[in-house]
């Protein structure tokens, strides 16, 4: 039973009086649990599609379903991670997560509250900086509070644009395997990632859906016992990541349009 | 070592300052002496009691140690000291002790200050007409701008209609209204009100506007995703990301408040700092009219002094 579904879903939106079609036609099927990563050039409509699950924007043609229901608008059955900027600046990484959960969950006891929240933070290895202003942390820390934020909603479907696309290699490194441990932790959270970086789509995905402008061109599967750190060895991750950097050399010209 | 070498050299360079910090509080101080002592030295004028300049020339002196234990920039402290100094003993040697200056356009310092304990209910009484009207053109202008700013922001049809018509109104001085409101309005309190009102209304206006246009979409996107029930977007996420403006804004805003206010008094009021001045003038009471225009810089200086404090108390974040 798939969890989100694309049926001939088209986006267009209008800027300085001219239509632009951002999606045509995508027919897509995400699996409950899954962890998708969409990939693709910068501008191929990747975010507009988790903008589209997030019910952010609404389709222009078409639905997307969530459990088999059409997506009405943003609600807390789904949590999003944005690339930056998203915490709240005026309240600490503490109060951030607690007013998510305050917001998203409105039985659960204070005391309750503040102890998941301080439990999140050291998951994501920020306690010591719970007391600090987004202004006062650095990138990497960041986006570990949004993803602790994230995680705070507990919502069945994580939504995730860039979310590590700022940072040092190093950094980014890191911040993919917590991820990958979070989410093996939470258990059976669906999972969509974009990124334009294959690596990243190797390391965390089970399935791989690769995008070039408007349209969604090829899915990878990729074997769920793998061993994540070690892809570079593994010949049928090699094989699927020659593919899509073919991919990408092939839809380059795409990019100029955008 | 290289580290080293920077931080000794760095150390030598703050130790040279706090060795210069010290002969510049020597002079400050010695000035304040010499203040004291030209106050002291009888003089071609005689005032009447002098104990109320010294009492002033005191309570600036523990304003500056004040300030000189208290705060940074402690070479600054001094040098603003010693000016002040230098000023007072230019106007008491000038005018009291030499009577080289106009006996009646340039009054004696001593009788500047005796002012505030000769008729303390009148000023007073000025200075809380003033601050009454003050608070009720400045607090209703605050929220109705930031009320109508936050709403006219977050509608992108009704702001492309309300900005450009804001941003044509804001330049005309507030104050060229005061005749006019008076007659429309009946009443000159109505009147200053008003005035403070428009003056204050269209760059608050402005800049609520501006701020909401710019909130991150990103942040609002989030704040989406949980939910958020129209109230509680509006108290908790763009009324706190917009408090800092606020605040800040008092900075600008309250003294231009106070101008447009003065002003406003001066020109028909029957109370207030403004009339106070006005109506001294036009009887040559200069020793009133002076001390009018200091109670005027005390009270705008003491309006800082508390934004300042507001600021620093409840603005803990920045983007």
């Amino acid at each position: 039973m798939p969890s989100i579904e694309f049926k001939n879903v088209s986006y267009a939106y209008v800027d300085a009086n001219e239509t632009h079609l951002a999606l045509e036609d995508i027919n897509l099927e995400i699996r409950d649990g899954e962890f998708l990563c969409l990939v693709g050039h910068s501008g191929c409509g990747k975010s507009t599609m988790l903008s589209l699950i997030a019910g952010l924007e609404r389709s222009t043609k078409g639905e997307v379903l969530i459990d088999g229901k059409p997506i009405a608008g943003p609600g807390p059955d789904r949590s999003i991670v944005f690339q930056n900027y998203s915490l709240f600046p005026w309240q600490t990484a503490m109060k951030n997560i607690v007013f998510a959960m305050q917001q998203t969950n409105k039985q659960m006891s204070k005391t309750a509250v503040e102890s998941r929240a301080h439990e999140l933070l050291q998951q994501v290895g920020v306690a010591d900086a719970a007391d600090r202003y987004p202004s006062q942390l650095s990138g990497g820390m960041r986006q570990r509070v949004a993803i602790a934020r994230a995680l705070a909603i507990d919502a069945p479907v994580m939504l995730l644009d860039e979310p590590f696309g700022a940072l040092d290699p190093m950094i980014r490194r890191r911040l993919q395997d917590m991820l990958l441990d979070l989410w093996k932790g939470s258990c059976c959270k669906t999972a969509v990632f974009v990124t334009h970086d294959i690596d990243e789509a190797l390391i965390l995905a089970d399935r791989i859906v690769f995008m070039e402008p408007r349209h969604v061109i090829k899915t990878f599967d990729l074997p769920t016992d793998r061993d994540r750190t070690a892809a570079e060895n593994d010949p049928v991750m090699r094989a699927v990541k020659e593919e899509v950097l073919e991919l990408f050399e092939a839809t380059e010209t795409g990019r100029e349009e955008e | 070592m290289a580290d080293l070498v920077e931080t000794r050299k760095e150390l030598e360079k703050r130790e040279k300052q706090e060795r210069l910090v010290k002969p510049s509080f020597i002079i400050a101080n010695v000035l304040f002496v010499i203040t004291m002592i030209a106050i002291a030295v009888p003089g071609k004028v005689t005032p009447n009691s002098s104990y109320q300049f010294y009492i002033a020339v005191v309570l600036v002196e523990l304003l500056f140690i004040w300030r000189y234990l208290a705060g940074g920039k402690k070479r600054s402290t001094c040098n603003i000291a010693s000016v002040v100094w230098v000023l007072f003993i230019a106007w008491e040697v000038a005018a009291t002790d030499l009577k080289v200056t106009h006996p009646v356009l340039v009054p004696i310092p001593e009788n500047v200050f005796a002012v505030y304990t000769r008729i303390p209910e009148e000023l007073a009484r000025n200075v809380v007409s003033s601050m009454t009207l003050l608070c009720q053109g400045f607090l209703t202008s605050l929220v109705i701008a930031t009320v109508v700013g936050l709403f006219v922001g977050w509608l992108p049809k009704v702001r492309e209609t309300v900005f450009p018509i804001a941003k044509v109104l804001a330049p005309i001085p507030a104050i060229v209204f005061t005749p006019y409101l008076v007659m429309l309005l009946h009443s000159f309190r109505a009147a200053a009100v008003m005035v403070i009102f428009l003056g204050i209304l269209w760059p608050t206006l402005m800049n609520t506007i501006l701020r909401v246009q710019n909130l991150d979409r990103r942040i609002v996107d989030s704040a989406r995703m949980m939910g958020l029930s129209t109230p509680t977007m509006i108290f908790r996420v763009l009324l706190p990301y917009l408090y800092p403006t606020i605040v800040t804004g008092l900075k600008v805003q309250l003294p231009a408040a106070m101008l447009m206010l003065v002003m406003a008094e001066m020109y028909g009021a029957s109370s207030g700092l403004g009339y106070f001045v006005i109506n001294y003038t036009n009887y040559g009471n200069y020793t009133n009219v002076v001390a009018g225009i200091i109670m005027v810089g005390v009270v705008v200086t003491i309006l800082d002094c508390l934004v300042s404090l507001l600021i620093r108390k409840t603005v803990k974040w920045s983007e």
